[in-house]
């Protein structure tokens, strides 16, 4: 094991062993650092305790804040969330611990339950097993979404700790932070996004139908589903907060997240099919005006993801590599979707006509 | 010195993808050696065009920005005309991206104001030149 690794796994266990003191015999008998977590340094560990007499084996997953991220988040605010949708019928990991003392180890992480056996990588589409699980996959994937839109943010709890904005105001708001970090981040002038945000500021949409819990980075790769194809938990809530449920639908749908197949849908389900199944789910009827604003705002604020993590990557002290292909290759795909969508004379090459 | 700096850099992501990932007992470290190849290929593809894209973007804007038929306001136009007869210090990269992103806020400029002017033959022009632009810039990976 690498002594990085033998010295977290030492003081994790001590950490852990003094704050469930209820456990006998607590010991962590293996870590792994795993890919995925862009925003957090992501570890595998595998516990072992006694309780009630009993020998217990027990996969968690820790999550710490690195030196910097892909996505400037709120620890809390993602920890809360999980909290406030674990009890519902929307699958995610049990939330077990967060500690925001950095003092602890080195820097605030979070504990979840390990949700074991299950896969998160959407190249699995494209083969056997997984090939033929498309559309099973897709058809919960959109129907769990349709279910998060459709819950009550009051009843699920998370206006306690979120901002609640108008369902008046909600598009512009989520347009102003994400124009800002494109105007704060880019290291060179960016005529696509420039022109791509203009659009959205002339195109406002109508006020939401209703304000919802909205993931806010709803795609394939952020859930978790096991050989049988059933989805078992939806990952990565740091971008969570209370919106208009079609921004969660239009990000889902952008064409990156199948790339470069244009027709299916996060790799998935042809566009309309998905479409389908979430108004079902959610009892919404998709306005067309509306959302055709959310789709290029999901483009643009992708964009602004990747422009945010080439400069972390140029001038942040953490040189992982997802944050150069995300400065890179993303930027790129992104900016031909948009162009695509924008252009009055586009040959919608990598993106289909918006909905 | 290797002639074909571009051939060296693909040979190298595939040593990586194809001898060192697989020999990686940590799925961290395999994933991150999958992505520094695909890095490493993209820069291959990136140093074998870097300086021919950047000129192309230069001349296509000089050639919009001379060929105005609608006339923005004479701010601009007198830094558009600055622009056309400018040049990079040098051929390296860093001075051509020094040029290209004084072409590139100037269509930013120019592109608002056709918006606003409803000037659309020119917002076509500029959404064309946006177009090749992605394309020459894309990453094939």
């Amino acid at each position: 094991m690498v002594p990085a690794l033998a010295s977290l796994r030492i003081s994790i266990e001590r950490y852990l062993a003094r704050r469930w003191s209820h456990l006998e015999n607590f010991s962590i008998g293996d870590i792994q650092q795993i890919p995925g977590g862009a925003s957090r340094e992501t570890y595998r560990l595998n516990a072992t305790f006694r309780e009630h007499g009993e020998s217990v084996q027990r996969g968690l997953i820790f999550r710490r804040d690195p030196p910097s991220s892909l996505i400037d988040t709120n620890r809390a605010l993602e920890y809360r969330t999980y909290e406030a949708v674990y009890p519902t019928a929307v699958p995610v990991p049990e939330p077990l611990i967060l500690e925001e003392a950095p003092g602890e180890l080195e820097r605030p992480f979070s504990i979840m339950a390990e949700m074991g056996g299950c896969e998160t990588a959407i190249a699995n589409f494209n083969a056997p097993p997984y090939a033929s699980l498309r559309e099973h996959i897709g058809v919960q994937k959109w129907s769990i979404l349709g279910s998060l839109a459709a819950m009550d943010p009051h009843t699920l709890g998370v206006t306690q700790f979120m901002d609640v904005p108008s369902r008046a105001n909600c598009a512009q708001k989520e347009l102003d932070y994400w124009a800002g970090v494109i105007s704060k981040d880019a290291l060179h002038p960016q005529p696509i996004a420039a022109a791509a945000i203009r659009w959205l500021q002339r195109e406002l949409p109508p006020a939401a139908e209703k304000l919802s819990l909205v993931h806010g980075d709803y795609r394939s790769g952020n859930f978790l589903y096991d050989t049988t194809g059933k989805i078992r938990g939806i990952l990565d809530w740091e971008m969570a907060h209370i919106g208009d449920p079609l921004e969660d639908l239009a990000w889902s749908l952008d064409p990156l997240w199948g790339w470069p197949e244009k027709h299916l849908a996060g790799g998935l389900l042809p566009r309309h099919r998905a479409m389908q199944i979430w108004q079902a789910a959610s009892g919404i009827e998709i306005d067309p005006e509306g959302f055709r604003w959310w789709q290029i705002f999901a483009s643009v604020k992708a964009l602004a993801i990747w422009i945010s993590s080439t400069e972390d990557f140029a001038n942040g002290t953490t040189k992982e590599p997802i944050l150069a292909m995300a400065g890179w290759v993303m930027t790129d795909r992104q900016n031909r979707i948009l162009v695509d969508r924008l252009a009055p004379d586009s040959t919608y090459q990598y993106a289909e006509p918006l909905a | 010195m290797i002639p074909r700096p571009q051939q060296a850099l693909n040979d190298l992501a595939m040593k990586l993808i194809g001898s060192v990932a697989p020999q990686t007992q940590s799925v961290y470290a395999a994933s991150n050696a999958g992505m520094i190849a695909m890095l490493l290929q993209c820069l291959a593809q990136e140093f074998d065009r870097a300086a021919a894209v950047r000129t192309q973007d230069i001349d296509e804007l000089i050639a919009l920005f001379e060929s105005l038929r609608d006339v923005p306001p004479v701010n601009l136009t007198s830094r558009l005309g600055t622009f056309s007869h400018g040049s990079a210090e040098s051929l390296r990269i860093e001075h051509l991206n020094v040029r290209h992103a004084q072409g590139m806020a100037l269509l930013i400029e120019l592109h608002a104001w056709a918006e606003t002017h409803r000037a659309e033959e020119l917002d076509r022009e500029i959404w064309s030149f946006l177009t090749r632009h992605a394309e020459r810039h894309a990453f094939h990976v």
